[in-house]
């Protein structure tokens, strides 16, 4: 029985530590995975003249290795560390919305399965690499590629969750007197790397759902020469550059942080690199051309863009010179973890100086599609990133499983990972005339692609060797202090491994930047102000790094689980495996998940899922907002991203587009303007319910939802009509991209109504059975109606006016 | 109180079917220069007027209401800049 | 004919300034970094340094930014400027400077290369090989009928173009003196027979080139 309450445990858990080693151990699954990928195809490139790994077969494996490595490994370790550290770091019981981020996690898992899956498929997994260029994502691949997309939409709906999480969870969750100025790194670059996940994800997503469309439905988003392979490289590289900083900024702020404890200073120059960082996060968005700069286009914008991407690089100048100045007048213990972030500098500066070779348009004519960026990139993500976030582990390690490890075989571990990379990249970069991606070549490239090889598999062994490490520190080795490393923060404050409700009693930060744990009585007794300023007073000095911070109390912690994430991963697990695999599968997944939703809503209205509200927190500057309104714009403002790229998908193809008849040639634009009226009547609807609700007329609120309800219902009844007499004149999905595009944008915005509608009559249903829904959750569900007019204002003169 | 509010919403819904209506004949009337660049200013003042009156961003704190206004910056540079660099690129259709 | 400085030179001047700069700049920020690393090593875990908040404490205050400032406006003056000092040089590449001597159409496709010979020299095709004569200013046009490649011809650096349905992008070389054989190859993945998408540019003597105009008219 032991066995199925530790399986219960697992498929259930909301608790953020779970989440994070579930989110890690996950990760690592897919690395190794990903890494096998990179063995046989190097196999390949060791042997040119043989066919060991070629065609579409060799294709798949570099797709997949470089899909898996950037979204199924590398950032969700980070989020797993995230996950495991920051509530730690801040002094937080818990994230934000627990049950939203087993939600995250659920899909992570879901959508990498998806992916894998397509090893297994008709045509074999995604094989146009990870860059899935248009058309020959169309044209040219198998079921493996409709998998990848959905796979692609799945984890955009998994990390856009994550990023609510985190954003509420850092902006309003910090214990008193964490103040933004003492938040370690690692959660500054976790915060960094959510912001750029939250706006680059929705383009990637639209852009495969116009793949799956494509595959499966007939439409031509990306073979028209309208739309086709630059509107691809706009959706792709709009997100693909701020991707790569996504990886980038956790490890970096890690790195920081760990520079900061060994080498016994505080981190150099520490505002201007959170000012460095937060411009780069904001500029990432800003330079996705240059992996254009031989399409073809305006070479005005590519100089913008070449400018944009040489400017990115001095924020990560300043991070480095800081790393490096923190050891000035230092007093640096070389332990393995500093080693390891070391190596990650260098790194870093070889390929960092390399990216500014390509910023220069001419340069890059000659760099672009060769091994040079290969080399360029992976020095960065393998040299920097890995061996960042290997230091991170390695430092974390004990904190999160409370055992020391064998020390020296790290050291020796970082050795073999050193002369890996620089054996794996180095020839790479000498290797500037091959191009990416083919599996065989003139007999002059042997050499250098030799080398290489060996040094993939002098990394494998070093990975080998690392996943000893930590097996036989599991196994055997000595428990751990709370602060092995005498490092400052206040996770170190707390037991190895920390008790399932973080500490007891209310960590408060004072001015002198000591930590004390208070048990709440006596901080509302004694007034967290003056525990904050109580610097001197002896009663309420720090009793000391101990088990259970010194409170003198035990915090009753209230545990809290559910089954529904776990449900909602497994509905599109199914429902994702299902478009490939038949109706059948697809319906079994639909069933999943209606069970998922109702359970869902059950929980929600027997009030089943508890989570402990901090009593006391510094949320500067978003005190008094409410956190699931915070969230919830957070949340709105993807989706303004989501439909922003539909419509400029529209934008774009219609500006290259020949011939255009204008939208009421074929949609009468009264029935459009009656329901844009219809439509509006139900926000007022709705709104005036919300008015009633605040001044707790329950009654009259449900009645003013009703009219909610029929309107919607109304407008979905018109647009039922219009397409029918659509489809009676012989036009579908897959007539000229000008009705594609009407029908795949009214289709998703009446799924959005849709889902309104369901949330409204939940909503009335809760009323009429008299339980109250909290006013934020009124005026939530009145945001999402809000959006969903918004998008409409747009729809309406695209297709009916224009 | 509630009144004002009430007022709120029903100005905002009053604006926007006229807004709408106007939209519409002024464009059947064919007497508009610039049809997108009018078309979407209309479809953002709608929009302006929405977030404020239906989803009340007009309560919500600044720094809460930054999450939808850089989002909103952010697709117009999205746009316009895969826009233009695909007017200046040199197409061949055919 | 054509006197005219042809891309690769200012491809590799470029290139090289850039290294120089790289190998200088990374070179000393490596340095700084081995040397503090050496000066300030200890093996005492208790020492502290003077601003290190302690263990489980965390920092009150900010460090300042010191004289490492001016490193980085340095360093970010000479980014920038070697960028936009890249500029000419990309619009002589882009802006092709005068009326090439023989324009050649490209047409990628799965998984070849065919060329279209100017109509005055007759207005055949090849696949695969392009012949030219040396000492010329040619310019490809470049297009694919089917899906996304990339043309380029290495041994002439810069000389590259994706090669996109519907899309017509130019590149121009100026060929060698003396005769030769140049690989070109696809640098965008476009599907199972990418690696085999090689072409061999083959640079002749004038004279040789008059005979292939001829044989190719002949057939
Ligand atoms: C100093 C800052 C950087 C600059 C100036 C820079 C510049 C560039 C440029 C111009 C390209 C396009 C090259 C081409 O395809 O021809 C590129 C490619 C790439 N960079 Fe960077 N980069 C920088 C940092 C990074 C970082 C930090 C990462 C990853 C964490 C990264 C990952 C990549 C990747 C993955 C690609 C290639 C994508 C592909 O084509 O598959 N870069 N970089
Ligand atoms: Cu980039
Ligand atoms: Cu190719």
């Amino acid at each position: 029985m032991a066995t199925w309450s530790w399986v219960k445990r697992w498929l259930t858990t909301t608790n953020h530590k779970d989440i994070g080693i579930l989110y890690m151990v996950t990760s690592i699954y897919f690395f190794l995975v990903a890494g096998v990928l990179a063995m046989l195809f190097r196999t390949q490139l060791a042997f040119p003249d043989k066919e060991i790994l070629v065609g579409s077969e060799f294709n798949q494996a570099v797709t997949i290795h470089g899909l898996l490595m950037l979204l199924w490994f590398m950032s969700p370790f980070e989020v797993g560390l995230a996950n495991y550290l920051i509530p730690l770091q801040i002094g937080a019981r818990d994230l934000a919305f627990p049950r939203l981020n087993a939600l995250s996690y659920w899909l992570y898992l879901a959508s990498g399965l998806v992916l894998i899956a397509g090893f297994f498929v008709p045509g074999g997994a995604a094989d146009m690499g990870w860059t899935l260029y248009a058309p020959q994502n169309v044209l040219l691949t198998g079921d493996g590629t409709i998998l990848a997309a959905v796979a692609i939409i799945l984890i955009t709906a998994s990390v856009t969750v994550g990023t609510v999480n985190f954003v509420v969870t850092i902006a309003k969750m910090r214990a008193p007197g964490m103040t933004w100025s003492k938040i370690p790194m690692f959660t500054w670059g976790v915060l960094f790397s959510v912001l750029m996940m939250w706006l680059a994800f929705p383009p990637l997503a639209v852009g495969a759902l116009a793949l799956i469309l494509d595959k499966m439905l007939g439409t031509t988003f990306l073979t028209s020469l309208e739309g086709g392979a630059l509107l691809w490289d706009h959706l792709f590289w709009f997100f693909g550059h701020p991707e790569v900083y996504v990886l980038l900024l956790p490890a970096l702020g890690a790195m920081a942080d760990i520079v900061s404890v060994f080498a016994r200073r505080q981190l150099y120059a520490r505002r201007f690199v959170i000012i460095a960082l937060f411009i780069a996060t904001a500029l990432s968005y800003l330079v996705w051309m240059h992996h254009m700069f031989i399409t073809g286009t305006s070479l005005t914008v590519r100089k913008i863009f070449s400018v944009t991407t040489a400017l990115i690089s001095i924020p990560f100048e300043l991070a480095t010179l800081a790393l490096i100045m923190t050891l000035y007048k230092g007093k640096v213990v070389y332990r393995a973890p500093l080693l390891y972030v070391i190596a990650g500098i260098l790194f870093f500066i070889i390929g960092g100086s390399t990216g500014v070779f390509q910023a220069a348009i001419i340069l890059d004519r000659a760099f672009r599609g060769t091994y040079w960026v290969v080399a360029h990139f992976h020095y960065i993500m393998v040299g920097a990133v890995l061996l960042g976030l290997l230091g991170a582990l390695y430092f974390w390690w004990p904190k999160i499983t409370g055992r020391l490890y064998n020390e020296k075989l790290a050291k020796i571990q970082l050795l073999l990972l050193g002369v890996g990379v620089t054996a794996t990249y180095l020839p790479q970069f000498l290797l500037m005339d091959m191009p990416r991606r083919y599996y065989t070549y003139p007999e002059e490239w042997l050499g250098l692609n030799r080398i290489s090889t060996l040094g993939a598999f002098i990394l494998l062994a070093a990975f080998l060797l690392g996943l000893y490490i930590l097996i036989d520190s599991l196994v055997r080795g000595k428990p751990a202090p709370p602060n092995p490393w005498k490092a400052w923060g206040l996770e170190w404050a707390v037991p190895s491994p920390p008790p399932r409700h973080n500490y007891d009693g209310q960590p408060v930060v004072r001015e002198d930047g000591s930590i004390v744990f208070v048990p709440e009585h006596e901080l509302e007794r004694i007034g967290v102000e003056n525990v904050m300023k109580s610097s001197g007073n002896p009663e309420l000095a720090p009793k000391g790094v101990l088990p259970n911070g010194g409170a003198g109390v035990k915090h009753v912690y209230h545990e809290h689980w559910s089954m529904t994430p776990m449900l909602v991963g497994l509905s599109t697990l199914v429902m994702g495996l299902g478009l490939v695999a038949g109706k059948p599968v697809l319906l079994l997944g639909l069933a999943i998940l209606a069970v998922a939703i109702t359970k869902w809503a059950i929980d929600d209205y027997r009030e089943r899922f508890h989570e402990d509200e901090p009593r006391f927190r510094e949320d500067w500057p978003f005190s008094g907002t409410n956190k699931l309104r915070l969230g919830m714009w957070t949340f709105i403002s993807s989706e303004v991203f989501l439909f922003g790229s539909l419509i400029s998908v529209y934008l774009f193809i219609r500006s290259r587009s020949l011939a255009w008849p204008p939208g009421y040639e074929h949609h009468d634009p009264y029935i459009g303007l009656l329901n844009t009226i219809i439509l509006f009547t139900g926000t007022l609807f709705y709104s005036l319910a919300y008015l009633y609700a605040k001044h707790g007329k329950m009654i009259k609120s449900a009645a003013l939802m009703l009219g909610t309800i029929v309107t919607g219902g109304l407008f979905l009844g018109v647009k039922a009509f219009e397409w029918w007499e659509l489809f009676a004149q012989g036009y579908g999905i897959n007539s000229n991209l000008q009705f594609q595009l009407y029908f795949v944008l009214t289709g998703i915005h009446a799924l959005h109504v849709i889902a309104g509608l369901i949330a409204t009559i939940y909503m009335v249903a809760k009323i009429l059975s008299g339980r109250r829904p909290s006013l934020t959750s009124i005026l939530m569900l009145g945001i999402y109606w809000g959006i969903v007019e918004i998008v409409w204002t747009f729809l309406f003169p695209m297709f009916y006016l224009m | 109180m509630g009144e004002r509010d009430a007022l709120v919403y029903v100005g905002a819904w009053g604006a926007l079917i006229s807004t709408a209506i106007l939209e519409v004949q002024l464009i059947l009337l064919d007497i508009v220069q610039n049809l997108t660049a009018f078309l979407l200013s209309m479809a953002v003042i709608q929009s302006v007027i929405i977030a404020y009156a239906y989803q009340h961003l007009r309560e919500e704190k600044s720094s809460t209401a930054i999450m939808p206004f850089t989002s909103f910056i952010m697709l117009l540079v999205l746009v316009s800049a895969a826009i233009t660099s695909v007017l200046a690129c040199t197409p061949y259709l055919g | 004919m054509a006197e005219i400085v042809p891309p690769q030179e200012y491809w590799w001047m470029l290139f090289n300034y850039y290294l120089i700069a790289a190998v200088i700049l990374a070179g000393g920020v490596t340095m700084l970094l081995v040397y503090f690393l050496l000066r300030y090593k200890t093996s005492n875990e208790d020492e502290y340094g003077e601003d290190y908040p302690g263990p489980g404490r965390l920092p009150t205050r900010y460090a300042k930014i010191g004289p490492t400032r001016y490193l980085l406006v340095v360093t970010g003056i000479i980014v920038l400027g070697l960028t936009v000092a890249t500029f000419p040089y990309t619009e002589y590449v882009e802006l092709t400077p005068q009326t090439p001597d023989m324009t050649i159409w490209v047409t990628g496709f799965t998984f070849g290369w065919r060329f279209q010979y100017p109509e005055e020299l007759g207005g055949f095709t090849t696949v695969n090989e392009v012949v030219v004569p040396t000492n010329t200013m040619i310019e490809f046009k470049v297009t694919s009928q089917d899906v996304f490649h990339a043309f380029g011809i290495p041994e002439f650096k810069g000389a590259k173009v994706d090669a996109i349905p519907g899309i017509v992008n130019s590149l121009w070389i100026v060929t060698p003196d003396e005769p030769g054989e140049y690989d070109i190859f696809c640098y965008e993945l476009c599907g199972v027979g990418h690696s085999l998408m090689v072409a061999k540019l083959k640079v002749v003597t004038p004279d040789e080139f008059q005979r292939f105009l001829e044989e190719k008219a002949g057939r």
